[in-house]
């Protein structure tokens, strides 16, 4: 009986998969003749680093609001499962650049170079949005550059931190997965910020988390070993790292006033901005570069010339205007 | 028989023990930072995790399997307590580690229950494909959003608290590992842990019912990943479903296999592992504090491991050739 019951739920599962598979596959192929036809109905694809995330969730959301204010433009949104597997972007990108379904590309390269070599020789109107291509094929980068954005938070860091009363301003970086691209602009451009404001940033002490609550919280114990007389700014790679920090350092009497830098700007770190739990933000408007990235592909096919550089804005989220962020994050997710 | 038996086991320690002083040494004349109660503390906070998780990678390892899904089962554990703070359900924290508990146990069980009565050929298999379904299931409860625990102390004591600086963490991990310790060596369930590892075949005829042997030490996998949970919960006061695909299960195995476990079973010990966890946190905590980088850090653990399972063999080897003379 249980087994039969067993076998029953398998085959139920399986059919179910195969009819979802076979849906799927179906309405691209009758999406291909109705994009080619007429100007109108054109049908593009959004390959984005991650969708298992809050940040590419509103560049999502924004991708798909362009479609719900154009109906005759259709979205297709899907990112890998995570910003680290590689692999998984690379079959999606290339699988779909061959499949003849879509007639424009927005891309959010995990590895920038690894698609230059893919879109080689492609025609379609290739978008890169958040991290830029370096490619002839991609005619327009929709996004902030990370390291504009992290210098923007380095600079407000080292402001607030004299109004914390801090004499000499030393930042320390906790940086996310070495050698990754987005990593090492934001921690060069939280060096420039850091330095152009007149703080002191220690190059020779970035720590490396992986953008990982708990290895971050590792690192910052090691950097309260390393200088029991408290540091002005922690630049983080993310808010994750950021809050975990700002957590391991509690309770640390030197630690008190330190400017805990996160990146992002997500719900929950308005949250703990609010909370007084991370001090400040650098935010990305993702779902503005979502919403614009699909325009200009949009504006593309239509036979303009786009921009080279679009740039969808950054800011820094601190105490003053986190709930006022906040209340527009909710109102993107529609919740 | 049992005097020689008993001296090899001490040279197990011997040699691990041996290894982890020698690094602490290493490190206290690297860096002045190291040697100081403080820090010393801080090693003790992070290697809780990893020691909670390798406890069940342990029992498993010692029944010839493996379980790949404990960093991912804490993970859903931390984002199942997420889930319910975020939604408003409950914020008694209570309830929340009751919850997380029950769910981490629940998915070890399932864990036990395909290996056994299932029949799937492997736990390698079996756990992979749960640790992809925890990592989803993570992302989903919690709308692939980082949830944040501030307010809620309760959950995050276990984490976080300290005695005179001593980690309440780290103590429960010693209650733990002597309670393990005394359960694997002084119990019969222990000796049939062993055996089902040791010689399956001779398990099952004298009676010993290794499916549920086998069960119990997945479903205790599952338990001690959800403590893990609660304990990353503590430590950085949010969840990330995101961080399931995180290499704990990785880090838990070399930890066992340092310590002395073997991939063919029968072998490991808790002493031996809870060496291992340290080793693996003194290194990373040392790397920190000289701020190596992470290419370094990854080159130096692998070493390590190799090393040590080396070790490992070529003291069996050298024990078999000690024998085979004896017999002669």
């Amino acid at each position: 009986m249980k087994k039969r019951l067993l076998a029953m739920l398998l085959a139920g599962a399986m059919c179910a998969s195969l009819a979802a598979c076979g849906g799927n596959s179906s309405g691209g192929s009758t999406e291909e003749p109705s994009g080619e036809a007429g100007g109108e109905g054109y049908s593009i694809d959004v390959i984005l680093k991650t969708t298992a995330s809050e940040y590419w969730g509103y560049v999502e959301a924004g991708a798909e609001a362009y479609m719900a204010d154009n109906p005759d433009v259709k979205v297709e949104v899907k990112g890998a499962s995570s910003e680290t597997a590689y692999d998984e972007q690379q079959n999606m990108i290339e699988t779909d650049l061959n499949s003849g379904a879509y007639d424009a590309f927005v891309i959010a390269p995990l590895q920038a170079d690894l698609v230059k070599t893919l879109i080689a020789g492609k025609e379609m109107p290739i978008i890169a949005v958040d991290t830029d291509i370096d490619a002839p094929e991609v005619l327009s980068f929709v996004g902030t550059s990370n390291e504009d954005a992290a210098a923007e938070g380095g600079k407000a860091a080292v402001e607030a931190a004299q109004a914390a009363g801090w004499e000499t301003i030393e930042a320390i970086a906790i940086s996310g997965v070495q050698g990754d691209g987005t990593a090492t602009a934001r921690v060069t451009g939280y060096q420039k910020g850091v330095e152009e404001a007149g703080g002191t940033f220690l190059a020779e002490e970035i720590q490396y988390a992986d953008g990982v609550a708990d290895k971050a919280a590792t690192c910052m114990e090691a950097i309260m070993q390393n200088h029991p007389e408290g540091v002005a700014i922690i630049v983080c790679h993310n808010d994750d790292s950021a809050m975990a920090a700002a957590r391991a350092a509690k309770g640390n009497e030197a630690y008190a006033n330190t400017i805990f830098v996160g990146f992002d700007g997500i719900q929950s770190a308005c949250n703990a901005i609010l909370a007084g739990e991370e001090t400040m933000s650098v935010a990305q408007e993702a779902f503005d570069m979502g919403y614009m990235a699909v325009e200009t592909a949009v504006n593309a096919l239509n036979g303009e010339t786009p921009e080279e550089f679009i740039s969808s804005g950054a800011s820094v989220v601190t105490k003053d205007n986190a709930q006022e962020r906040l209340d527009t994050l909710k109102g993107y997710l529609g919740e | 028989m049992t005097k020689t038996k008993k001296s090899s086991n001490l040279m197990t320690y011997a040699g691990t023990f041996g290894a982890l002083l020698i690094l602490c040494i290493v490190l206290t004349i690297a860096t002045p930072n190291f040697f100081k109660y403080s820090n010393l503390m801080s090693v003790l906070k992070q290697t809780s995790f990893n020691a909670l998780v390798s406890t069940g990678m342990l029992l498993c390892l010692i029944t010839a399997g493996i379980d790949l899904s404990v960093g991912a089962n804490a993970t859903f554990c931390a984002c199942l307590c997420g889930m319910l703070v975020q939604k408003g359900i409950t914020e008694n924290s209570v309830v929340l580690l009751i919850i997380a508990i029950v769910g981490g146990t629940f998915v070890g069980w399932v864990n036990g229950m395909m290996l056994t009565r299932l029949h799937l050929p492997h736990p390698f298999v079996s756990t992979l494909g749960m640790k992809n379904v925890l990592w989803g299931v993570a992302l989903i409860v919690t709308g692939s959003q980082m949830i944040s625990f501030s307010g809620i102390d309760g959950i995050m004591w276990l984490g976080s608290a300290t005695v005179g600086g001593f980690p309440i963490s780290f103590i429960v991990v010693l209650i733990i590992y002597v309670i393990m310790h005394i359960l694997l060596t002084r119990t019969s369930l222990g000796r049939s842990i062993y055996c089902c590892g040791g010689n399956p075949e001779a398990a099952r005829l004298s009676g010993i019912n290794s499916a549920n042997v086998l069960t119990f030490c997945y479903a205790l996998s599952g338990f001690m990943a959800a403590l893990a949970g609660i304990v990353s919960i503590g430590r950085s006061g949010i969840c990330n479903g995101a961080n399931a695909n995180q290499p704990y299960d990785t880090d838990a195995i070399a930890a066992c296999i340092i310590g002395g476990a073997s991939f063919m079973g029968g072998k490991g010990t808790m002493i031996g592992t809870m060496l291992g966890a340290l080793i693996i946190a003194v290194l990373r905590n040392g790397f920190a504090l000289l701020s190596v980088s992470a290419a370094v850090q990854q080159l130096a653990l692998g070493l390590v491991i190799i090393g040590a399972v080396l070790l490992d063999v070529t003291r069996e080897r050298m024990e078999a050739k000690a024998r085979r003379l004896a017999t002669k």
